[in-house]
């Protein structure tokens, strides 16, 4: 894999870092999103299911905007390349994918936008992760994105598997970040207000 | 007075705004944003009528409460309660994960490895086809109003193509039951493009929006689309009083 990523190679290992080259049409769009998303936090007494939902459909609709194609069943490959260029580049999202194979793909971000520009760590977090997961899933409907750490956490990074055939545990993920944000919700709130 | 050929949008200003309401066999598509008061607007639709609901983010109880607090009957409304479905088939799961696991520790490794290779067992996500129920209840339907509040949920679960095409049906279902269908969803998530075609869809298309002035916040509705009947296409500021939406200055664009 060469371009949108740039390949580094040592004997032992190889990685892929994204190329960020910003576009401010998908910036304003992510944005606006991201603001509906509160809104509706807000708007529903802080129900995080809302705002997850939100972040999901909002993936979905990139999904269906930049990456869909007329492709039976998917391969990783085939997915991550078109969300590097057209998702994670536009959104100025310095990544680096440290493992890509047939079944899973790792990444960190440690660098996303959204987490500087809206002071919000949690509620950023919580949307990332929704997002990426609506991009994730349409494709493969099987799977499942785990986060790892993140920055809401107090970590540097945030750290993703993509994994397109989720096992028992894996399943039970978004609830388990939903469970993680509902209990900081005030802090969510408070960041908000 | 609603003549027999429109049905009432339950606010009266927003009846004269459209001239007499909206007429039956049409699909209404909503569009508002958060602070827009769409979700009250969603419950004020249901107060005249015989409506089934839908309620996606809220729980029927949490509607009827809000109906109440603003004076409203919600006798008239039958509830598709798909918040409620949707947050027991998450917690079922977590149920049937945790029996299980249980179950697992008491197992053999041969059995264990049986049990592996049957691939991922149908659990979380084991929950109910919302898209098919919401297709299956509108296509028998016999009331005279459908309310989806909102379309943002089924986005979040099902492919953008997926919701079109029983969107697409339950228009045509709801034009030979000869019904109203109000189909809500939130502006700002789902992209220009979906947005544009649910305006497509929408034989009639309210938007609701709010503007900053200084430091104040205006609210206007706006009758963006109005199939055969270009003079309604009007806006209105609006305010939420105690009884719900007021409608001011109304201003007709064609």
């Amino acid at each position: 894999m060469s371009e949108p990523f740039k390949k580094i190679e040592n004997k032992e290992n190889v990685v892929w870092i994204t190329q960020p080259n910003e576009a401010e049409t998908l910036l304003k769009r992510r944005e606006t999103a991201f603001n509906v998303a509160r809104g509706k936090l807000i708007d529903s007494g802080g129900k995080i299911e809302t705002a997850m939902q939100t972040a999901e459909a909002f993936g979905r609709g990139l999904f269906e905007d930049f990456i869909k194609r007329e492709i039976e069943n998917w391969t990783m490959e085939e997915w991550i390349e078109p969300v590097v260029e057209n998702i994670f580049n536009p959104l100025g999202t310095a990544a680096t994918f440290t493992s890509i194979s047939e079944k899973e793909a790792k990444s960190l971000i440690f660098r996303c936008r959204l987490h500087e520009e809206s002071n919000e760590p949690h509620m950023a977090s919580l949307f990332t992760y929704g997002f990426l997961r609506g991009i994730f899933l349409s494709a493969f409907p099987q799977g499942e994105l785990i986060m790892g750490s993140s920055i809401a956490q107090g970590a540097p990074m945030i750290e993703f598997t993509f994994k397109i055939n989720a096992t028992e545990k894996d399943l039970f993920e978004r609830e388990r970040v939903k469970n993680f944000y509902s209990q900081n919700v005030k802090k969510i709130q408070e960041s908000i207000i | 007075m609603i003549s027999d050929e429109f049905v009432s949008t339950g606010i009266e200003k927003l009846d004269k705004l459209l001239e007499g309401g909206i007429p039956k066999g049409f699909t209404t598509v909503i569009l508002g944003s958060p602070g827009s008061s769409i979700e009250i607007l969603s419950k004020q639709l249901a107060t005249t009528g015989n409506v089934l609901y839908f309620t996606t983010e809220e729980t029927k109880e949490e509607v009827i409460n809000t109906m109440n607090r603003f004076g409203w009957n919600p006798a008239g409304a039958n509830f598709i309660d798909i918040a409620s479905k949707y947050a027991q088939s998450v917690i079922s799961g977590e149920q049937k994960r945790v029996s299980i696991y249980e179950q697992r520790s008491k197992l053999r490794l041969k059995e264990l490895i049986e049990i592996g290779s049957s691939g991922v067992p149908p659990i979380a996500r084991g929950e109910e086809d919302f898209l098919a129920i919401l297709s299956n209840k509108i296509k028998t339907s016999t009331f005279e109003k459908i309310i989806i509040n909102s379309l943002d949920f089924f986005l979040s679960q099902y492919s953008q193509e997926e919701v079109l095409r029983t969107i697409h049906a339950a228009k045509i279902s709801n034009l030979q039951n000869r019904g109203t269908l109000f189909v809500i969803m939130t502006k700002g998530i789902h992209g220009e493009v979906f947005e544009r075609k649910m305006e497509g869809i929408g034989d009639c298309v309210l938007e609701l929006e709010v503007l900053q002035k200084g430091s104040n916040f205006e609210r206007f509705l706006s009758v963006k689309k109005m199939r055969n009947y270009a003079k309604k296409i009007g806006i209105a500021r609006y305010t939420i009083d105690s009884d719900g939406f007021v409608l001011e200055m109304i201003e007709r664009i064609m």
